[in-house]
């Protein structure tokens, strides 16, 4: 991501130290640890550019 | 619904906003201000100074409560948030997040020296304190809050109902079953309620601000804390006003050598720019972040644009020379005041910590009288809502000397023609 060299990986391990162990545990549980990098119309990609998804994709039955 | 007339003397762009907002936003408050002369309608900012949209200066000593203290739209925190809309935006509030993983872990950095361990992020302060107070039911399984009876701590469900209840039982929301009170400062007030072995938290506004400022003794919060952990009560520092450096620490209740389970801050942590607030929790209060990843959720909560602008207010509010100069400002004008009460006896007392000040007046009222007074001579501070006769007195963090003096000399202006027409010694007129 432009202007910040942390890793995908050093990220989410920060996100689980201060704010959320249990939400990176569910993540990392259904093989779904993404941090959201570029963002672009109803596009976005992950920290290291390499995938994209659809907005609508991300809707989860836990999501409102 | 009242017919209102706008002040004579309005341009004709002004009176279009002061009739629009007391036909659908604030009626009360907009005839309440202007039956004391006040009558303002914000335009350009700039620093802490800021302008009428007819031009009539301010100098601002009221700051939104702090989130001005590092001044209106502070070059630094504008060009951070501008920088950041180029990459960023809201964010996704279920994914993990790189500026809100950045600042959580800035913010347990800089406080307690690591001491707590969690972060929670809201977009309001009132949300912060409901947030420390379900983490604090959810830690210790008990529900009853304990807060001081002048405090002021939101206006949401849970923090509305805490502290002063006046506002939330206007509402009928008030709980008075859960949500007790003691006077500031009274140790056996504390004791006792929390010796019923029921209390989640001790909910601490550190400095009560719509009481005015009143300073603790010095073994006020040391001896609240051995308290609370005689009983199984989790001690919640409410630092909404009176943290991010505005007393000379980080925290206000790092001058005592406390450290709470909770600690909650808002207002300035937004720059003035991008509103945000934080909970800050221990890991006993924290626990429930790992059982429930989802047991808070907020939309705008720690908005990533939000998290920008709070790492750059975080830098400029913790250096130690805005520390320094906050504790610099704050001694200056305790020494000038105090001058200024030998000469004119209306003055009684100045209360300071910091850059956290509070001025009493000999009067009931006087602080409302010196409110008035200071906006006609170009200084915007407000009075305490819950002691009319103490004016909040709220300098910058960033402010230097001859900001100072040219506000002290509008201050003594506006004291001597409030002096001249009221008096000495009306205490309860």
């Amino acid at each position: 991501m432009r202007g910040d060299k942390r890793t995908q990986e050093e990220v989410i391990e920060e996100f689980a130290s201060y704010v959320s162990p249990s939400r990176v545990a569910t993540y990392r549980q259904l093989g779904f640890t993404m941090v959201p990098g570029r963002r672009e119309g109803s596009r976005m990609w992950d920290w290291d550019g390499k995938r994209s998804f659809e907005d609508r994709a991300l809707v989860t039955r836990r999501s409102r | 619904m009242t017919s209102y007339v706008p002040p004579a003397g309005a341009s004709l762009a002004k009176e279009a906003v002061l009739l629009g907002a007391h036909r659908h936003l604030i009626p009360n408050r907009l005839e309440a201000f202007e039956r004391v002369g006040v009558s303002f309608v914000m335009g350009r900012r700039e620093g802490y100074r800021f302008w009428d949209i007819d031009g009539h200066e301010l100098m601002d000593f009221h700051l939104n409560g702090g989130t001005f203290n590092l001044g209106h739209r502070n070059p630094d925190i504008v060009a951070a948030l501008v920088e950041a809309l180029g990459t960023y935006d809201i964010g996704n509030h279920h994914f993990a997040s790189a500026p809100r993983a950045a600042l959580a872990e800035r913010l347990i950095a800089c406080s307690f020296g690591g001491a707590l361990s969690y972060v929670v992020f809201t977009p309001s302060g009132s949300e912060a304190v409901d947030v420390a107070i379900k983490s604090a039911r959810r830690a210790t399984g008990r529900r009853r809050i304990v807060a001081f009876d002048c405090a002021y701590h939101g206006r949401s469900g849970l923090s509305g109902a805490a502290g002063d209840p006046s506002n939330a039982r206007s509402f009928a929301s008030d709980l008075p079953d859960e949500f007790v009170t003691v006077p500031f400062g009274d140790l056996d007030a504390v004791e006792q309620a929390l010796a019923t072995g029921e209390v989640a938290a001790m909910l601490a506004e550190v400095i009560p601000a719509t009481a005015g400022f009143p300073m603790p003794p010095d073994d006020y919060y040391p001896a609240v804390r051995r308290l609370c952990d005689r009983h199984g009560t989790l001690l919640i520092a409410d630092e909404v006003q009176t943290g991010l450096g505005r007393t000379g620490d980080v925290w206000a209740i790092e001058g005592w050598h406390v450290v709470p389970n909770i600690l909650v801050t808002g207002k300035g942590l937004s720059g003035g720019v991008y509103p945000i607030s934080a909970t800050l929790l221990d890991e006993r209060a924290g626990r429930w972040l790992h059982d429930d990843g989802w047991g808070y959720v907020s939309t705008f909560g720690g908005s990533e644009l939000g998290c920008i602008v709070a790492q750059k207010v975080l830098e400029l509010s913790t250096a130690p020379a805005t520390l320094a100069n906050a504790r610099a400002m704050g001694a200056y004008f305790k020494e000038r005041l105090e001058r200024l009460a030998a000469s004119y006896p209306y003055l009684l007392e100045v209360r300071q910590r910091g850059v956290v000040m509070g001025i009493r007046f000999d009067d009931s009222s006087g602080a409302l009288r010196m409110s008035g007074a200071l906006y006609r001579e170009g200084v915007w501070a407000m009075f305490a809502g819950f002691d009319l006769s103490v004016l909040q007195w709220k300098p910058g963090l960033l402010i230097d000397q001859t900001y100072a003096d040219e506000a002290l000399a509008r201050f003594e202006r506006a004291l001597a023609s409030v002096q001249e027409q009221h008096g000495a010694g009306r205490s309860g007129s």
